[in-house]
């Protein structure tokens, strides 16, 4: 998953190579929702906060 | 009118340079990381890797603002990223947090998701100053065009950034 959100970030930066602004907003913002998902994916949401 | 052109693109100028300091900083970290990484064999575990996911944001909302110009929305995604960043060292402070503790090697004294901490935390304080610069996004009669020091910051981020693929 972690190789996942790695290839969509560096498809990103091939975006601002080949200057499209939009395509790499999108795969920016794909990652970011991915990563926040691991991020939650383990947190042991079963401790008292 | 020449005036005010002058002067909004020497605040451009003085702002991208500040970006291109910036991306250097980001690049150091993560390079001590993977050094740490390959030579001290200390592999990084989820968490880490989350945190360098944060820094490769960062960096990519910093090179579109070298590369397409300086826009309001690269600064969400350097936040964005930024507050991603300090939010899983946080985690990683806070689970590790008891005496005679901490994960993997220490830098100076402090492990390496606390010095990913102080950094995010810097960058957005920083970014969110810079934001609050008008000047940066009025654009008169001025097209914007990347310098050559931002391919050379691409490719560098690109060779970083497959190393970093490969050594997962």
């Amino acid at each position: 998953m972690m190789m996942v959100v790695f290839s969509i970030l560096l498809i990103a930066l091939i975006f601002i190579w080949l200057g499209k602004n939009t395509f790499a907003m999108y795969s920016f913002f794909l990652s970011f929702i991915l990563s926040i998902w691991i991020f939650l994916k383990i947190l042991p949401l079963s401790v008292p906060l | 009118m020449s005036d005010v052109v002058h002067e909004i693109s020497d605040v451009k100028i003085k702002i991208s340079l500040l970006n291109i300091v910036e991306i250097l900083a980001i690049q150091l970290t993560i390079i001590f990381s993977l050094v740490f990484q390959i030579f001290l064999h200390d592999k990084p575990c989820a968490l880490c890797l989350l945190q360098r996911i944060g820094f490769f944001g960062i960096i990519l909302g910093l090179l579109m603002n070298l590369r397409f110009g300086l826009q309001p929305k690269h600064y969400t995604i350097i936040l964005l990223s930024a507050f991603f960043t300090s939010l899983t060292s946080l985690r990683q402070v806070a689970i590790n947090v008891v005496p005679d503790g901490g994960y993997g090697t220490s830098l100076f004294g402090l492990h390496m998701y606390t010095w990913a901490f102080f950094v995010s935390t810097i960058f957005l304080i920083v970014t969110a100053l810079i934001l609050g610069i008008n000047r940066q996004f009025y654009s008169p009669l001025l097209k914007w065009r990347s310098h050559w020091s931002t391919h050379v910051l691409m490719a560098t981020t690109t060779i970083i950034f497959v190393t970093n693929l490969f050594l997962l």
